[in-house]
């Protein structure tokens, strides 16, 4: 078995620049594979809100040059690269002049605090009832409720958004129904925004934590059962130890190994947002911002927003890489 | 390795057995089915005495694994426990629970599992597994000492120092079940089981697996039960050699005795049916018909494959009695 | 001098390297040379190790994977550059039984559903009774009747029956070849000696002659014709079964044959003690010559440099690879160890 070679690395980092080179590539070349450009179905658009623009031609020509449209397909290949290099996502066409990277920054945070810390809350309680489930030493009682805590999996996400608004914002009136903070608030480090981002998050945190448990869960348990029928565990019991070691040692340890692939690709995917959650709470992040570009056909946000959520991805699974091998002994930095 | 691997069995399994180890009276062990109870351990008794190694043998699903896992209490549902006894220094293995049964485990009864890949914690460095069983029964230790202890086992069992820190997918097969087995005497236990502590692995490799357990008997003073079903191998490891069949006790007799002259039909069936690499014979035939578990007839349980069956066979089921010395045999035909 | 049944050529078989040569290279088959004459049937056991290759060596012959280099023989014709309608044939003429009689059974299906899907690909019935017919006749080769096992499901037959069942799917397709994958080593003793018979029968009273692969030297003794013993992937000795057993020459065969335990306790485990020779880390890949080197007792300087050929040891073509046989060297220690303990 290796160590963490540079070879390693080399290779591993390779691979996530050939990821997000493919990426970028293959988002450069979908609009241009559509019939017409971005910039002529914008402008037939506003023709058909209002009936009629002067000057149409002369526009579609000044909007071209202005988004690198007119060079020969490899100029703009080039151009766009090399920004994608800078992070500079260009204009928005929808609320030109606004620019993508400032309208992907202003909503990102929003969504890495809400979907990390939902996920991760999801993914220890939604393991934690999977195991017990599974698990044999569970005490009958437990082993009874357990299965409740995951009705509301069969639930859709937006209903149970709808549902939780419904009764706790306009019902008990406990919780906002919407937005992200009170606008009379500084945004910073302060205590009053912050308990305010608490205040508002709760409930779309919640519908995201109550129905993605159940995924974490069911594949808990049915690595728990597998792992149960395992001769080391039937050691471990045979040696004596405490049932509490067995189920934490000897259970959840080898179990959770295919789970945190999984929530790596689910950490990765976060900037992509989670669009209805954020779309029902109007809650001002990167899946409400990805619901905008797509009903204003704002190309550029959308491909800012999709390349963001490749690079999220790609990064993610370099950092499983580079950490499994610690996890996993069986896995080592040699092969691959 | 330095190991020295010189072991004098005796021929004469009684210089130890005298004291009683391990006293397994009237063991029932039933599987709960649909269709009714599998008897998979029926009224089986015997003894294991200080330092011996006794044999438990017969085919696959004779019992002698459930026999070992219900002395371990480690019988699965919906298989249990419904009858007699299992003492070990006065303790009635078959009825303590809880805090009690964890506190006898590995302490006073280890388990040396399979030849086959899993018994390891795959993702526990070696030492660690020897460790949680030490220090689980005799609390926190100083990391100096537990180091040192750890790799004297290893050593007794003729591993490396460096394995102390490997992970077991490291390990090849046979080091594998060396380290098992340095675990399972990590404690002193009064009694160790290994159940087919070789199958799986190369000729070789069992040999050096089947010496380190007749050296670990022969400098420790451990009591083992060994499960196999490979009469060879039980030739060579074993003092006492006890043959299951279809959930109880057939035979048990010194090994010697009962490779010279085997009593019971079922035995002769084993002994014959060796392949040997000594003379080539033809090979002996026996058609495998077996009754159906859930309903054992009457009578004796090899009658509907016993060559000298009679009527007594199929009315009364034959005791187990001493016919040489130390030689029992639950048959008819010696009546 | 007639055209062999399966000859192996220079047969050479890595795995590893992967994609740009990344991962470790394991070579599994290294120039490996069989030959089985077409009359008699006979019965040719490769036993070894695991990793001594000779499962490597069942697939290639079977088709599931390809050589690296070297040539298979089926009756002459190398089976890489076989038409279609050849291809067809090898496929009915050779035959497989593996060790896990359970693992090839689909345990949705009636075990009838085994029968009629190799009748089905096969052609080989125009209709039901007639394939009813060829199914009665393979079971009763295999000692069994139709109505007793085939409307049942695989779990609802025990290990040897499954095992039986195997082999008379093999024998329905009336095979030249069976390849015998450790056929007995998850059977019962007692009926362990039942299937090792249904092969003799074959080959006797059938003509169908066996690879037989096994780990187990005991029952190759009781029914193999020719023996090859591999280690790492070549050959280390061959010869008739019944010379080779009762008299090994290679040290690594007479290892192997010391370490089976007599079923005699008065006989204890003989030869040299083990455990200093064995580590089965030393098993570790020697890039040249010898590759039981680390492990042999009687090393010398020359087995480091070049693998040595097979001399002639014995009678009945009894070949050994190593340079103790030389007769021209004829080394001081070749006496010593060739003799007999």
């Amino acid at each position: 078995m290796g160590g963490l070679t540079p070879k390693y690395v080399l290779r591993r980092l390779g691979m996530w620049i050939l990821t997000i080179w493919l990426g970028a590539t293959i988002i450069f070349i979908i609009p241009r594979l559509a019939p017409g450009d971005p910039v002529s179905s914008m402008v037939s658009r506003m023709l058909n809100q209002a009936g009629y623009v002067e000057n149409a031609g002369q526009m579609i020509e000044a909007w071209r040059a202005r988004f690198g449209l007119d060079g020969p397909w490899y100029t703009q290949y080039f151009n766009y690269l090399r920004s994608v290099l800078t992070f500079d996502l260009g204009f928005s066409l929808a609320s030109f002049p606004s620019r993508v990277d400032d309208m992907v920054l202003q909503a990102l945070p929003w969504t890495l605090g809400l979907l990390t810390i939902s996920t991760l809350i999801s993914f220890v309680m939604g393991n934690l009832i999977g195991a017990l489930m599974a698990w044999r030493r569970t005490p009958g009682w437990a082993r009874n409720l357990l299965p409740f805590s995951l009705t509301f999996t069969s639930i859709p996400f937006f209903m149970l958004g709808i549902l939780l608004i419904y009764v706790f914002a306009f019902g008990l009136r406990w919780f906002p129904p919407s937005g992200a903070y009170n606008s009379t608030n500084t945004i910073g480090w302060n205590w009053p925004f912050i308990k305010d981002v608490i205040y508002f998050g709760t409930l779309p945190a919640f519908s995201i934590v109550v129905t993605s448990m159940g995924f974490w869960a069911l594949g808990m348990r049915g690595m728990m059962i597998t792992n149960d029928g395992e001769d080391y565990m039937i050691l471990a019991e045979a040696k004596g130890l405490p049932p509490s070691r067995v189920f934490w040692s000897y259970g959840m340890r080898n179990s959770i190994l295919p789970q945190i692939t999984a929530l790596a690709l689910n950490l990765g995917a976060i900037a992509g947002g989670a669009t209805l959650v954020e779309y029902i709470f109007a809650y001002p992040g990167m899946g409400y911002l990805l619901y905008l570009g797509i009903v204003t056909n704002d190309y550029t946000l959308i491909q800012g927003i999709v390349f963001l959520l490749i690079m999220g991805t790609a990064t993610a699974v370099l950092i499983l890489d580079l950490l499994y091998p610690l996890i996993d002994p069986r896995i080592t930095y040699g092969k691959g | 390795m330095t190991v020295s691997m010189t072991h004098t069995v005796g021929s004469d399994g009684a210089k130890n057995g005298s004291d009683v180890v391990l006293d397994v009276r009237n063991l029932k062990v039933y599987y709960a089915t649909p269709t009714g109870n599998v008897r998979a351990v029926d009224d089986v008794s015997f003894q294991v005495y200080d330092s011996e190694i006794v044999g438990l043998v017969g085919e696959s699903g004779c019992g002698k694994t459930t026999t070992a896992m219900a002395i371990l209490r480690l019988v699965q549902p919906p298989g249990r426990i419904t009858g007699g006894q299992i003492l070990l220094d006065g303790i009635d293995l078959a009825t303590i629970q809880g805090a009690d049964l964890r506190d006898v485990r590995w302490n006073k009864m280890a388990l040396i599992p399979q030849g086959a890949m899993n018994s390891l914690n795959p993702v526990m460095r070696i030492h660690k597994q020897i460790a949680d069983a030490i220090q689980t029964h005799e609390g926190r230790k100083p990391a100096k000492e537990l180091k040192e202890r750890i790799i004297n086992l290893l050593a007794t069992v003729g591993l490396p120092s460096r394995v102390y820190s490997m992970y077991p997918h490291e390990l090849s097969g046979g080091m594998k079940q060396r380290a098992c087995i340095a675990m399972a005497i990590a404690l002193h236990p009064a009694i160790v089981i290994a159940d087919e502590p070789t199958s799986a692995l190369d000729v070789v490799v069992q040999r050096v697996v089947g010496e380190t357990l007749l050296d670990v008997k022969e400098r420790l003073g451990v009591s083992m039960i060994v499960i196999g079903h490979d009469m060879g191998l039980m030739a060579q490891l074993v003092d006492r050699l006890a043959v299951m069949y279809a959930g109880r006790m057939v035979e048990i007799s010194p090994v010697e005795t009962v490779f010279d002259e085997p009593l019971h039909p079922y035995t002769q069936l084993l002994i014959e049916s060796i392949p040997s690499i000594k003379e080539r014979k033809p090979l002996k035939l026996t058609e495998g018909l077996t009754h159906d578990l859930r309903n054992p007839p009457p009578g004796c349980i090899f009658q509907l494959r016993c060559p000298h069956v009679t009527d007594i066979c199929r009315e009364v089921n034959p005791p187990m009695r001493e016919l040489r010395t130390r030689h029992f045999v639950a048959c008819h035909l010696y009546e | 001098m007639t055209t062999p049944l399966l000859e192996i050529r220079n047969a050479t078989k890595v795995y590893g390297g992967g994609f740009l040569h990344t991962s470790p290279v394991t070579v599994a088959l290294q120039e490996y040379n069989l030959t089985i004459d077409a009359a008699p049937a006979s019965i040719t056991t490769i036993a070894g190790e695991s990793g001594s290759g000779k499962t490597t060596l069942a697939n290639v012959v079977l088709g599931f994977t390809e050589l690296s280099s070297g040539q298979i023989l089926y009756k002459g014709t190398d089976i890489g550059t076989m038409d279609k309608q050849q291809l067809m044939d090898y496929r009915r003429e050779v035959q497989a039984v593996f060790q896990d009689p359970y693992a090839v059974y689909n345990p949705f299906y009636r075990v009838k559903h085994i029968f009629d899907m190799v009748i089905n690909n096969f052609k080989m019935a125009a209709n039901k009774s007639e394939a009813r017919e060829l199914i009665e006749d393979a079971l009763n080769v295999v000692g069994m009747r139709g109505e007793e096992v085939l409307e049942k499901y695989p779990h609802q037959l025990s290990g040897g029956q499954r095992q039986r069942m195997m082999v008379a799917r093999a024998y329905l397709l009336k095979p030249r070849l069976i390849v015998a994958d450790e056929p007995v080593s998850m059977v019962d003793a007692s009926l362990r000696a039942m299937i090792l018979d249904i092969m003799l029968r074959l080959r006797d009273e059938q003509g169908i002659s066996f690879l037989y692969i096994t780990h187990d030297l005991s029952t190759a003794y009781q029914i193999g014709d020719r023996i090859y013993l591999l280690y790492q992937g070549q050959t280390a000795e061959r010869g008739d079964t019944v010379q080779v057993i009762e008299n090994p020459k290679h040290p690594y065969v007479q290892l192997l044959i010391d370490s089976i335990p007599v079923p005699d306790p008065k006989i204890k485990w003989g030869g040299d003690s083990v455990t200093s020779i064995d580590d089965e880390e030393m098993r570790g890949n020697v890039s040249s010559g010898c590759r039981f080197y680390p492990r042999c007792a009687h090393g010398m300087d020359r087995c480091l440099k070049e693998h040595p050929p097979l001399y002639t040891v014995g009678p009945g073509r009894h070949e050994a690879a190593c340079y103790l046989y030389d007769e021209q060297a004829n080394h001081p220690s070749a006496a010593k160890a060739a003799a007999p303990a």
